[in-house]
């Protein structure tokens, strides 16, 4: 059955360019020092704001760095900032959609207000004001992220755990006296491991979208870090002169995010292809 | 004998699986006459309501129709173009569902959804509303008036059917397709439906077509019955005829199957093994496996319905040459 | 009636309620944020005195709570207080941004439903043909583009290369196109999806196969039935994408210098000027509840089940 799965994948454009292009930013991001021809900070004066050439593929910036370069380190940033980040707002997603859902009653309610809450501010302003409280730099905007979109996780997972809290099983465990965190663990948790791969694949791509925001806001990792943001931004004021600033950024996150969407789309399909995220 | 309304002649219709085709309806022919009560019986699965959906031609993909012909009232509704089909549909034959909740839209009131198939003959929302009120009187709904202005989750699901069976006669089809229409009801309410629609038919002069797995349902409203098995019908006959001579060893099993008061053993029957995979393509008849008189022959050659006694057809090897050896 | 009406009281008690805990939220966190207002709003020249003086006009020398109550106090009066980096009222200032914010976003929820609801709707009723294929895989392109960089590129071929459409700033209806269909094309994907799978889901309803089995006529049954249910929870989204369409509009409005409130709020945030930061994020947040609570009860309106709840 698994397997005839997996080949029904394989059938799906979708997820195998997804794959595929995966697969080619994480080649990037752990080979980028062979990959690039420069350093992300080297500065050559004489060539700024050059377009691409053999010696910089991708053109330089206004301080004579290399954009391919850049861009190519970049990758490490906006991929460690976005796994930060839902690895951070899957905790918080889901340890309190168990306890919503699990518990239910009140504690359900203080809960679903909580997230109705936080789904009443625009999730970038209010991840902007918490990195001006935290201060600009990248793990700041990883955890302000974080914070702002972990109500999709919760929503989800509550109304699972609400769905296997019914369960026999587990009123069967219930009644021989095991202790809710033994019931959680030994039996909630497992039935939502596909649930949860799901949400974090799909939520990876909407997070880099996100943590790029604020590095175009000037609020992520600071100069000279080669935050994907930043350079787009600092681009535009290039834009007649040089496109390729803002150009070459654009489509790494483009690239990234869409293959990391068209992955998990094909994850869903494969795991659970009912669920409505 | 009556006039012949609708004649299904070889139907078939099959599903694109990703496990390959399934033939869903194999061949099946049948035919309902004027006024008549004709029951398609069998387990889930067999077909029944397929054939019914192949009728209205309602297939939804990845099903289709890929052979046959369904001959009703002078013309094969199978070459009619779309446009043409909906307009049999509603006017000239009406059906009913099962669970009267899904098949009423939520967000239209009762009148409302009445009076949309009406409006379709040209008539004025006046007339369609005098039309769709007393059709409701007719099927027996108190306090019409408030009726009218309920949305469907506002009334019990045996009213609910009683709607349905309204707004599918209330233009007077010369066949009414009723699938599965009181499997969703409680038992009680299950005789008031079967009951109205007795009544309704003798009234209206409709031909029934019901698809239904109880035999008892079967009994009360039911002229002939045909029998379904895996895709393939399998035995017709007046409905008596079946009750008391079953000729198939599949329609006999399931009359030993049926829980009666007099019955001296104290378990049911039931049918040994397992419905055959339709997706695989195989020769013999399909009830091979289970079949208790199965021979070597049973597995190569497909059984045909022939009619072994008058108004009595079966398809079965044991009844091909006439002699009875079961 | 009495239902509907106890049904649209307690939608707005409970919008009161958070919005008086969206601000305890964004007072605790302007709290916490380094830096002291009043160095910024005065340069050092200044007195000992008039520093105190100031302290005192914003209750800034009370304990937060305080603070907390004299600022609420004054918004719900419309009084948002004076910037501390612009010297200018922070109601005036919002108000003279707003239309333009509201201008953008409107615009580009009208582009983005305008589009995506006909398409979601083609996409369904097409499934697995070459059409929807090819919407489907132009929305997820769509939808993994950063708006940001989305008008850098729309910038580039109409501003730049065509020429026909204004760079940036705001010069009449022509300078609206480009910062709206930015906003609006990432988020069409998102509708899409939703329209194209609840039309799915509700063609697969039995009440869809009774209007069939009526004889009504397949285009009849595709609006009144399928289309007419299937956009009951579109529209709701119409009144909840608003936050993220707003959220949006900031950096969108940062892309193309557009004179709306994301571009003040940018500015606020840059100086660390809390009360425009403040003002904002409460007039944002109280256009969400609104909207939500419209949402809910377009709902109620749309579908006769939820209003008996």
């Amino acid at each position: 059955m698994r397997k005839e799965k997996w080949k029904l994948m394989l059938k799906n454009k979708m997820f195998v360019i997804g794959t595929i292009l995966f697969v080619a930013v994480i080649a990037v991001v752990v080979l980028a020092p062979l990959i690039a021809p420069h350093t992300y900070v080297e500065q050559n004066m004489a060539a700024a704001l050059a377009k691409p050439s053999s010696e910089y593929p991708l053109g330089t910036d206004q301080y004579g760095r290399c954009i391919f370069s850049r861009v190519v380190y970049g990758s490490r940033i906006a991929l460690s900032v976005g796994i930060c980040a839902v690895v951070i707002e899957s905790l918080i997603g889901v340890t309190l959609g168990i306890i919503a859902g699990y518990y239910g009653k009140k504690i359900d309610k203080v809960v679903l207000f909580i997230t109705d809450t936080t789904w009443s501010i625009p999730p970038i302003i209010l991840a902007m004001a918490i990195v001006l409280m935290l201060g600009s730099s990248a793990q700041n905007v990883a955890i302000s992220v974080a914070v702002v979109s972990w109500a999709q996780f919760t929503k989800i997972i509550r109304a699972k755990v609400q769905s296997l809290r019914g369960l026999s099983y587990i009123e069967a465990a219930k009644i021989c006296g095991e202790s809710d965190l033994a019931i959680i663990l030994r039996y909630i948790l497992p039935n939502l491991v596909s649930t949860i791969i799901i949400l974090a694949t799909l939520a990876l791509p909407s997070a880099i979208l996100s943590t790029t925001s604020m590095g175009f806001l000037g609020l992520g990792a600071q100069q000279p870090l080669p935050d994907w943001g930043m350079i787009l931004s600092d681009g535009i004021q290039y834009i007649k002169k040089a496109p390729w600033i803002s150009m070459a950024p654009g489509i790494a996150i483009v690239w990234t995010v869409l293959g990391f969407n068209l992955m998990g789309e094909g994850i869903k399909e494969l795991l659970d292809p009912r669920l409505k995220v | 004998m009556s006039e012949t309304l609708l004649e299904v002649k070889d139907l078939c219709i099959q599903f694109e699986t990703q496990n390959g085709t399934v033939k869903a309806v194999d061949n099946v022919s049948f035919d309902i006459k004027k006024g008549e009560v004709f029951a398609l019986v069998g387990e889930s699965g067999c077909g029944k309501s397929t054939t019914a959906m192949g009728i209205m031609q309602l297939i939804k993909s990845p099903g289709k129709i890929s052979g046959g012909a369904v001959d009703f009232d002078g013309r094969d509704l199978l070459k009619l173009t779309r446009q043409e089909m909906t307009k049999v549909r509603g006017s000239e034959i009406g059906m009913i569902f099962q669970n009267p909740l899904d098949s009423l839209n939520p967000v239209y009131t009762v009148g409302n959804q009445m009076i949309e198939g009406l409006l379709v003959e040209k008539m004025d929302k006046e007339q369609a509303y005098k039309v769709a009120f007393d059709m409701l009187r007719d099927v027996k709904l108190s306090d019409v008036p408030a009726r009218m202005k309920s949305y469907p989750h506002e009334i019990s699901g045996g009213m609910r059917q009683r709607v349905m069976i309204g707004m599918m006669l209330c233009r007077n089809p010369k066949l009414l397709i009723a699938d599965e229409p009181t499997t969703a009801l409680d038992v009680t309410i299950q005789a008031g439906i079967i009951e109205l629609m007795n009544e309704l038919r003798k009234k209206y002069d409709s031909a029934i077509l019901i698809i239904t797995h109880d035999f008892g349902i079967v009994a009360d409203i039911a002229d002939r019955v045909g029998v379904m098995y895996a895709g393939n019908l399998i035995e017709v006959g007046e409905v008596f005829e079946i009750f008391d001579h079953p000729k198939h060893p599949y329609t006999k099993l399931l009359m030993k199957a049926l829980p009666t008061i007099t019955k001296e053993e104290g378990r049911l029957q039931t049918i040994k093994g397992m419905v055959p995979n339709l997706a695989e393509e195989k020769s013999g008849c399909n009830f091979a496996d289970r079949c208790p008189y199965c021979s070597s022959q049973c597995r190569e050659k497909k059984p045909v319905l022939k009619e072994i006694a008058k108004n009595h057809l079966c398809a079965c090897l044991l009844h091909e040459g006439g002699e009875e050896n079961a | 009636m009495n239902d509907i009406l106890r049904y649209v009281i307690k939608r707005l008690l409970i919008g009161i309620l958070v919005v008086l805990f969206v601000t305890v939220l964004i007072f605790a966190i302007m709290q916490a944020m380094p830096g002291n207002p009043v160095d910024l709003m005065v340069d050092t020249r200044v007195s000992a005195e008039k520093v105190a003086e100031i302290k005192a006009e914003w209750g800034l020398d009370q304990p937060p709570v305080i603070q907390y109550f004299y600022w609420l106090g004054n918004i719900l009066q419309g009084n948002f207080g004076m910037s501390i980096s612009l010297k200018q009222n922070v109601s005036d200032l919002i108000l003279q941004r707003l239309p333009y914010t509201l201008m953008l976003t409107g615009a580009a929820l009208v582009i983005e439903y305008l589009l995506a609801i006909p398409l979601g709707l083609l996409a369904a009723v097409k499934k697995n043909k070459l059409t929807d294929k090819a919407l489907t895989v132009t929305t997820v392109v769509l939808w993994s583009m950063p708006p940001f960089w989305l008008g850098v590129l729309l910038m580039l071929v109409f501003s730049i290369h065509l020429n026909i459409l204004p760079l940036s700033g705001y010069s009449g209806f022509l300078s609206l196109i480009l910062p709206a269909l930015t906003l609006s094309l990432p988020a069409l994907a998102q509708i899409f999806r939703l329209t194209r799978s609840e039309v799915l889901d509700v063609m697969d309803e039995k009440y869809v196969t009774t209007a069939y089995a009526k004889g009504i006529e397949d285009k009849k049954v595709l609006i009144r039935h399928v289309l007419r249910n299937a956009l009951i929870p579109v529209t709701v989204m119409f009144f909840l994408s608003l936050p993220w369409l707003i959220g949006g509009a900031v950096v969108v409005e940062n892309v193309f210098a557009w004179p709306g409130m994301g571009q003040l709020l940018w500015k606020g945030i840059a100086k660390q000027d809390f009360v425009i930061v403040q003002g904002i994020v409460f007039v944002i947040t109280i256009l969400t509840v609104i909207c939500n609570i419209i949402g809910d009860m377009i709902s109620g309106i749309l579908d006769p089940r939820i209003r008996l709840e």
